[in-house]
């Protein structure tokens, strides 16, 4: 599939995409400051594409300095480890970029017609060991996201691509992504969006579909139909994954199946509903997220 | 080279009666996301080993999923496991061991990272794919504590 120099234009607009979340200090965290006044929420205007954990530091710092004189002084707790965020009661899985989790709960979840800022609260302490993946330093980021990189390039190109670059391509992706340098990461992501094989497309396109309350659905598919000789659309992804993933749950008796009518959802991929007539071929080229995977936010319509 | 993922049902499968001949543990555990299996036992310190072998269809290969915790069910920490498995701290322990999402289960789990397995498996290409695959458990189980007997490499 050949692009229009134009539409890579679309993937620094995406880039530049960003999310104001106002941060807030627990009510059980409160608790524990002996000073009279509240801490301030904390404001920040986040990347979509940008991960919570690389802000850890920074927000605690900034309520631990809520903490400082305590009489009961209690440093030992004030652990950046224990941070971890909540929004409706429900703990943010943040190994996932900023913007799908946005779409994917605020969306689902939000009854206010404004849906901004993004308040999310801040926990100190407690933390949710059996359902969010702990982030020690940068590294482990760091680390998080280049698996993930290098599994998208396992269904684009055999893994091939990440396999032949050098180490400082490696990081030249990650630094870019912290550094917030378009140019730097898209001259190397360039690369991983080329094709091999002797292909016209990627092998298969990495997706995930997230549904809110259910575990993320992947499976493998392929861009181009080669039977019927055309490009495969949005729809028929949507479609193909719904209808084998309800049928695994019927044939292993689940209680609730999956609804596979696509007209019963908003389907959101940063932030946008693309049409579903959009081939994926184009759509994995231009709307993935830097981890080069196409995370669509399945919506149910309210009734 | 790689695994289908009827050849990785197929072996699970064969490990599992396997296990059930000579009185092991293997648990085999169908869902809707698919069949995986599972082997726990707590070791000589107290410690509670769980280990699941789920496929990648990512990948096409078997990955091994294991947790670690104490008796009183909190988890050991990246830290922990990286010291109780790696002999010496290198600069790539990020790219052997991880926490990642359970595919099936959702929770965080440690990870035996596959993204190197298709090349080990060439090393027995030519092999069975049941011999390949009891070839890929021992060699990756082995290295994070998993016990496996002889038995399953005897037909």
């Amino acid at each position: 599939m050949t692009s229009l120099l134009d539409d890579k234009e679309i993937t620094r607009e995406l880039w530049q995409s960003h999310l104001p979340v106002c941060f807030i200090l627990s009510d059980e965290d409160k608790n524990k400051i002996n000073r009279s006044e509240s801490p301030e929420p904390l404001y920040l205007m986040l990347a979509r594409h940008s991960y919570f954990p690389c802000f850890i530091e920074k927000i605690h710092r900034y309520y631990c300095n809520y903490f400082k004189n305590d009489p009961n002084d209690t440093t030992n707790n004030m652990n950046p480890a224990n941070l971890w965020f909540e929004y409706e009661s429900i703990p943010l899985k943040w190994h996932y970029p900023i913007g799908v989790l946005y779409d994917l709960y605020v969306s689902s979840l939000s009854s206010i017609s404004t849906h901004v800022p993004w308040q999310i609260i801040v926990h100190l302490s407690k933390f949710p060991e059996g359902e969010i993946i702990r982030f020690p330093d940068k590294e482990s980021i760091e680390a998080h996201f280049m698996s993930t990189l290098k599994e998208a390039d396992a269904l684009k190109h055999r893994g091939q691509i990440i396999e032949d670059m050098q180490k400082r391509d490696h990081q030249q992706l990650w630094n870019s992504l912290l550094q917030d340098r378009y140019d730097g990461f898209w001259k190397i992501n360039n690369k991983l969006m080329t094709y091999t094989d002797n292909l016209q497309y990627f092998r298969y396109i990495p997706f995930r579909i997230h549904i809110l309350d259910k575990p993320f659905i992947h499976k493998l598919f392929s861009p181009f139909n080669v039977e019927e000789e055309k490009w495969t659309t949005l729809n028929d992804l949507l479609q193909f994954t719904l209808n084998h993933e309800a049928h695994c749950e019927q044939i292993t008796n689940e209680k609730k199946i999956l609804n596979t009518n696509i007209n019963d959802y908003r389907v959101i991929i940063h932030g946008i509903q693309p049409s579903l007539q959009s081939p994926v071929q184009w759509l994995s080229e231009h709307l993935s997220y830097p981890d080069n995977f196409l995370h669509i936010c399945l919506i149910e319509k309210r009734t | 080279m790689a695994f289908t993922l009827d050849e990785f049902y197929k072996c699970i499968s064969d490990l599992y009666d396997q296990s059930k001949k000579i009185h092991d543990r293997w648990q085999l555990i169908e869902t809707s996301k698919g069949s995986y299996l599972i082997y726990s036992f707590i070791d000589n310190n107290c410690l509670k080993y769980e280990f699941h072998i789920v496929y990648s269809e990512s990948y096409s290969v078997p990955v091994l999923y294991f947790n670690i915790s104490n008796l009183d069910g909190s988890l050991l920490s990246l830290d922990d496991v990286w010291k109780l498995f790696m002999h010496k701290h290198t600069s790539n322990m990020y790219e052997t061991i991880t926490q990642q999402e359970h595919p099936i289960l959702h929770r965080p789990f440690f990870i035996l990272h596959p993204c190197h397995t298709e090349s080990l498996l060439r090393k027995v290409v030519d092999q069975p794919t049941k011999k390949r695959f009891i070839f890929w458990l021992s060699i990756y189980g082995q290295s994070v504590g998993l016990p496996l007997p002889v038995n399953y490499a005897i037909d």
